[in-house]
């Protein structure tokens, strides 16, 4: 237990432009690396990020030092881990453990690498370019399921693929996009068969080819879930707007619809 | 040559002290309004205007400022802050007067006891009388006492040093003493009101002289006891003549040496002025009324290193001493400050703040402000805000407050 004295925050931010947020700060960019070095990988340690640090950081040792490393060929990888060993906000075990991180990730496909800042982008609410990224891996895996002579390996590639697919529903979903939600159950399907797709459709149109038993199922986890929606804070609030009187409904109702489409964007 | 100047602000009387060594001033504390025009008086000419029906005389400004009073002149209400400034206005244009110079490098005015609105009332006073912002400070009369004292002569303060002030209509003493330290000496004063005061006008007949004599001379023996002292000042009115106080002087005589010095408070404060103006600084630690006589600090890891981040010096002015900086807890919920005084025997402390009832974030992605400032010598106030972690984890309006006894 201890406290970090912390400079004060930068007067220009740095802009990540996968994760669309602005940084202010060491402590922001090092949360940033450790949690999503996905994002952090392709030319995020570059001229702009070195000149950000030397500038607002006031690390002009740190930016001489990451130039430095470019200039000798350093991987991507390792000035990561430079700027997490010089800045201390991770301590060295939290930084070993990143750096095994990153060994597994390298280890992993080039459309699985791409799947997981799909995942990452969506985890962060940022649902278009977390689409565009797994789209992006479906084409990678289309290469390797080309390139791959095992069937069994053929097969664990067509059903992940498949469950790609999903994810790409889901993400649909969260865009109020049921058209092409479905349009991509059916791509899934298409890939393998999977009881995962069934169960979507079955949840969006009523269809899919599932037993009576798991329909029911599927129905009372669907009736809770519309009970927990409607005990929730967001129903309430917009309830509790329809008591009031005409006048203040429509300025709060345009205050929440703002709110609304503020969100959405922030997910674009 | 810059002009620096030390004022004694009492309710009685304002002297001024100048950086050429004379009293530029020396003038009963009250100010009056024309009430057909708005100009003003101070002083005897004050007295005059006012005798004569032409104006509205107001005293005793400082007691009416701690009131936060107001004097109605020609149907206007004005502050005790205004009337100071008016003061103020016409005690320098006074001093300026027949000079080239038209501004004044730095002013110093000594009060009798540090209190911060009174203190930020004269500060505005001073700046609306038309001393430059920054130029302007504040003392006690023990803080100018030190001044004064360590201007002499060192055989004058090589043991302790007292001192007499007695007004109009009231009696104070102060003590000082320097501690020899190691790395620095330290000069310590403090003063208090006696509560054997009286009315210097009864010394003017035989029998009321006997009883003030009377009155000092028990006052002394008990003030300065078997103590060891170099030098006992007076000042004050009640001193500008001391044939009264024949055996108050003849006590106070065994073993010391006596000086009486009009004014001493404003020549102290306009030692400060002119060691400010040259950015002179003093070879010694200052602790009485207007410092701060403990360390305040928080421990912290700059670059994984422990280290102890002094945010408030011991010996600092109070009035305008505070800190600001921004930290990040790593595994705890609360902030702590250390509160080590420089007195000895007193405990070192150390104060919690929490921060439960900040918004729960993963660790390490909460960064507080922290903001220490004083409202008097003695009350330390801790203000700790939610600074979010950027946008990742955006800021809430939620804040923490401690009031700390020094």
């Amino acid at each position: 237990m201890s406290v970090l004295l912390c400079r004060q925050k930068a007067e220009r931010p740095f802009r990540h432009d996968k994760l669309n947020i602005n940084l202010w700060s060491e402590q922001e960019l090092c949360y940033v690396i450790y949690h999503y070095p996905l994002l952090c990988l392709e030319s995020f340690a570059a001229e702009p990020l070195f000149s950000w640090i030397e500038r607002e950081l006031q690390r002009k040792d740190l930016a001489e030092h990451l130039r430095q490393n470019r200039r000798d060929g350093e991987s991507a990888e390792n000035q990561l881990l430079t700027i997490l060993q010089e800045c201390t906000y991770y301590d060295v075990n939290e930084v070993r453990a990143f750096s095994e991180r990153i060994q597994d990730l390298k280890r992993r496909s080039p459309y699985e690498i791409i799947y997981m800042e799909g995942r990452i982008l969506y985890e962060a609410g940022k649902y278009h370019l977390a689409y565009e990224k797994m789209e992006d891996s479906i084409k990678e895996l289309d290469q390797e399921f080309r390139r791959s002579r095992e069937d069994k390996q053929m097969d664990v590639l067509l059903h992940k693929k498949a469950d790609i697919y999903c994810d790409l529903a889901v993400i649909a979903l969260k865009m109020f996009d049921d058209k092409r939600a479905l349009e991509l159950l059916t791509s899934s399907r298409m890939s393998a068969p999977n009881i995962r797709a069934e169960r979507m459709q079955y949840l969006i149109n009523g269809s899919g080819e599932l037993s009576d038993a798991e329909k029911q199922e599927l129905d009372d986890e669907k009736s809770a879930a519309l009970a927990a929606a409607r005990e929730s804070d967001a129903y309430r609030e917009v309830e509790e707007l329809f008591e009031k009187d005409k006048l203040r409904i429509f300025k709060d109702a345009a205050q929440m619809v703002k709110q609304w489409k503020n969100l959405y964007r922030s997910m674009l | 040559m810059p002009l620096t100047i030390g004022i004694d602000l009492c309710d009685d009387y304002i002297t001024a002290y100048g950086s050429e060594d004379s009293v530029l001033l020396h003038v009963p504390a009250v100010v009056c309004r024309e009430k057909k025009d708005d100009l003003w008086y101070i002083g005897e000419s004050a007295y005059r205007m006012a005798l004569s029906g032409k104006g509205v005389l107001t005293d005793k400004l400082l007691s009416l400022l701690r009131k936060k009073g107001t004097s109605t002149i020609a149907r206007k209400a004005y502050t005790a802050e205004q009337l100071i400034s008016k003061m103020l206005a016409s005690v320098l244009w006074q001093v300026l007067n027949g000079r080239d110079i038209k501004l004044i490098d730095r002013l110093v005015v000594a009060i009798h006891k540090p209190d911060k609105e009174i203190m930020d009332a004269i500060m505005h006073s001073a700046e609306d009388a038309g001393v430059e912002p920054g130029k302007v400070s504040v003392i006690s009369h023990a803080e100018a006492f030190i001044h004064y004292t360590m201007a002499q002569d060192k055989e004058l303060y090589s043991n302790m040093v007292g001192l007499f002030d007695l007004s109009d209509e009231s009696l104070s003493y102060y003590r000082l003493k320097v501690i020899r330290g190691i790395s620095r000496n330290s000069v310590v004063a403090e003063g208090t009101y006696l509560e054997e005061s009286f009315q210097i006008g009864i010394l003017k007949n035989e029998s009321g002289s006997e009883l003030g004599d009377r009155i000092m001379t028990d006052a002394a023996k008990r003030c300065l006891g078997n103590d060891i002292f170099s030098t006992v000042f007076l000042t004050g009115k009640g001193f500008e003549r001391t044939d009264w106080a024949k055996n108050f002087i003849a006590y106070t005589c065994r073993r010391r040496r006596v000086m009486y010095e009009k004014g001493l408070f404003a020549i102290g404060a306009a030692e400060l002025a002119e060691e400010q103006f040259f950015g002179q600084e003093k070879p010694y630690l200052i602790f009485c009324d207007t410092r701060v006589a403990a360390e305040v600090s928080m421990d912290v890891l700059i670059r994984e290193r422990k280290s102890r981040l002094v945010l408030i010096s011991p010996g600092q002015r109070w009035y305008n001493a505070g800190a600001y900086a921004e930290v990040m807890p790593r595994g705890q919920d609360y902030l702590e400050l250390q509160v080590e005084p420089m007195d000895k025997n007193a405990e070192r402390r150390t104060i919690r703040v929490s921060l439960a009832d900040f918004p729960k974030r993963p660790d390490r992605c909460t960064k507080a402000s922290v903001e220490v400032s004083f409202s008097d010598a003695d009350h330390l106030r801790v203000k700790v805000s939610d600074l979010g972690f950027g946008e990742l984890f955006p800021a809430e309006d939620v804040e923490e407050e401690e009031y700390i006894e020094l």
